[in-house]
């Protein structure tokens, strides 16, 4: 059989279709029907053998109080976290874009440094700062004589401050790094312009600079909300959701359910939800992507 | 005058704009000096309340300890080092390093090799349905890994793949491709057609054409997409957490483990998380434009 020089394209994407069909559209399907079963060892890992619940899955999850927990966990991290990053990000990225800086290669290069490491590492590295009876945010604390040591990671009012400082220190550079290549990106002519017009800088940000980055912030931000509620290599290795359950998220929580006490219908069902809203997030990014892109 | 003003006024502009980024640089940067310092203090320095800023007697001790434990059989101050760390000894995490590193540039090999001719494709031929196939590819990239790794987890299962190396390659393809899509697309997108229309004049086939015009132009591109997917797949945590259990750990998950059941060996710890980061610092310098493109999906330029 001859090959028809118009179904080449078809064939190159073949592989790259296959592939992700089997890995990302058959667990979708799959963990649907999971979710409204239940796993019992004695039958084994089979979906269709697993005893069918109806919806008693879904229904827990609005009894779980654990997993109101989370949820409000993750939507507080989510509102600090982000607006802490964008409002330092754009700060530093506009201070970086500015002519008089020297340098700005080498800072910008440092600063996307704590972006590039494994979160695990960045949970353990700071998981050592904020000990209790070592570590170095203590040693300050005690030093300049605010109090006499605080309990970062035991106690349940400030376990969810740790979470949000690991995830501002870590991802603050992303926002820096598109922002900044979108500010350098932007056309000169504008801003020549209003210069030239005596605009004070406030006004050039307020009138041209914020419009015109309109497209760029809503992807960052879009980006980061999606990240963050998936968030879970910092909560695994920096509290491991504790002290109790007091600093759990989605992602830590249908982990724990899964694959530490093997409900997994429950946890397929959970899954869903965060499916559900992570799935609309993106749609609204990738219809803007789409509108962008033509 | 009023230009001496004007002076003053810009250098004392100059040189607080530069102190606010020398501190905030360093501010971001602390946690890694700490790292590094904590991982080369003897254990009698890091358990101590007020810590030291600086390492009193650097050792290089943890670094054996992490990867090369079976010479300090013979090292005398080994086994002071032991009974100031309580915890004990911990087994190297020699073995999970070599996981990280097949792991890593398999996978990453196969999904360049699997992605590419569709980036290529998608880039080049305007044929029916290319738009949606390009933002079905992209919209895989947004599906929680929380959400795809119990269904994964039964088929690892099913195909007895569970704690190998082919077990965790399989969904990491899965997680690169989308971005290697997007990112070559880009970079295809970037390669003038003309080029290889000169070629084909020339008497190329179009097989030929791509191999000798636009693949060599493309090298860059691969190179910055490679690089990043190395990113992607030597962080990846969560797979590696719930398919593997002892033969194929890969660094994430074995760093994950001290902060259980190896007690706070922060001295090794800190060594190995120092040698897990470091390939990504030598990516950071190399790869800070293309950056942009990997993290967004090509969606920014």
């Amino acid at each position: 059989m001859k090959i028809k020089r118009k179904h080449i394209p078809y064939l190159l994407c073949l592989p790259t279709f296959l592939y992700l069909l089997c890995l990302v559209m058959y667990p979708l399907i799959f963990s649907l029907i999971i979710a409204f079963r239940k796993f019992d060892p004695v039958r084994g890992l089979s979906a269709l053998r697993m005893p069918y619940v109806g919806l008693n899955n879904f229904v827990k999850i609005f009894q779980d109080h654990i997993f109101a927990v989370a949820m409000t966990n993750t939507v507080i991290i989510l509102l600090v976290a982000l607006s802490i990053e964008f409002v330092l990000g754009f700060g530093i990225a506009l201070l970086l874009n500015r002519k008089i800086i020297r340098g700005s290669g080498i800072f910008t290069t440092l600063l996307l440094i704590p972006m590039m490491m494994p979160l695990v590492a960045a949970g353990l590295m700071w998981r050592m700062m904020f000990h209790m009876d070592y570590g170095i945010i203590n040693g300050f604390v005690k030093g300049v004589g605010i109090s006499s040591g605080i309990d970062w990671l035991g106690s349940s009012q400030w376990v969810l401050f740790t979470i949000i400082v690991v995830d501002i220190w870590q991802w603050t550079p992303f926002v820096i790094l598109i922002l900044l290549a979108s500010l350098r990106a932007l056309p000169p002519e504008p801003l020549e312009a209003a210069r030239v017009d005596g605009s004070s800088s406030r006004q050039l940000l307020r009138y041209i600079i914020l419009p015109l980055l309109r497209w760029p912030i809503m992807i960052v931000l879009l980006i980061r909300m999606m990240d963050i509620f998936k968030i879970f290599d910092t909560v695994y290795t920096l509290t491991y959701g504790g002290p109790g359950y007091s600093s759990e998220t989605i992602s830590f929580r249908i982990y724990i359910q899964g694959f530490k006490l093997f409900k997994l219908g429950y946890a397929a069902a959970l899954s869903w939800v965060i499916l559900v809203i992570v799935i609309t997030l993106s749609t609204i990014l990738v219809r803007l992507i789409r509108e962008k892109v033509g | 005058m009023k230009s001496l003003n004007k002076k003053i006024r810009n250098s004392f502009d100059f040189v607080l704009s530069h102190l606010a980024l020398i501190i905030v640089t360093t501010v971001f940067l602390f946690p890694l000096y700490w790292t590094v310092t904590t991982s080369l203090k003897p254990p009698n320095e890091y358990y101590r309340m007020p810590p030291s800023l600086f390492p009193e007697k650097p050792t290089i001790y943890h670094y054996y300890e992490a990867f090369i434990p079976w010479v300090l059989e013979h090292m005398e101050v080994a086994k002071k080092f032991w009974v100031e760390e309580a915890a004990g000894r911990a087994n190297p995490i020699t073995p999970q390093l070599g996981n990280s590193i097949v792991i890593t540039l398999v996978s990453l090999i196969l999904s360049l090799a699997i992605g590419s001719p569709t980036a290529y494709a998608l880039s080049r031929y305007k044929f029916r349905g290319s738009q949606n196939i390009a933002f079905w590819i992209l919209s895989t990239r947004m599906i929680p890994p929380i959400v795809a790794i119990i269904p994964i987890f039964f088929l690892i299962n099913k195909l007895r793949l569970v704690d190998t190396r082919p077990g965790l390659i399989i969904p990491y393809i899965m997680i690169n491709l989308p971005f290697v899509v997007w990112m070559m697309k880009g970079f295809f997108d970037d390669i003038p057609l003309e080029l290889e229309e000169v070629a084909k004049i020339d008497g190329c086939s179009t097989f030929q054409a791509f191999f000798k015009v636009t693949l060599p132009l493309s090298i860059n591109g691969l190179v910055a997409t490679a690089l990043f997917c190395a990113f992607m797949t030597w962080n990846e945590f969560m797979f590696a957490l719930v398919l593997t259990r002892t033969n194929a750990q890969t660094l994430p998950v074995v760093l994950s483990r001290f902060r259980l059941d190896r007690g706070i060996l922060w001295g090794m710890m800190s060594a190995s998380v120092v040698v897990a980061i470091l390939p990504l610092i030598v990516i950071t310098f190399f790869l800070q434009r293309q950056l942009v493109r990997g993290f967004t999906a090509g969606s920014l330029k």
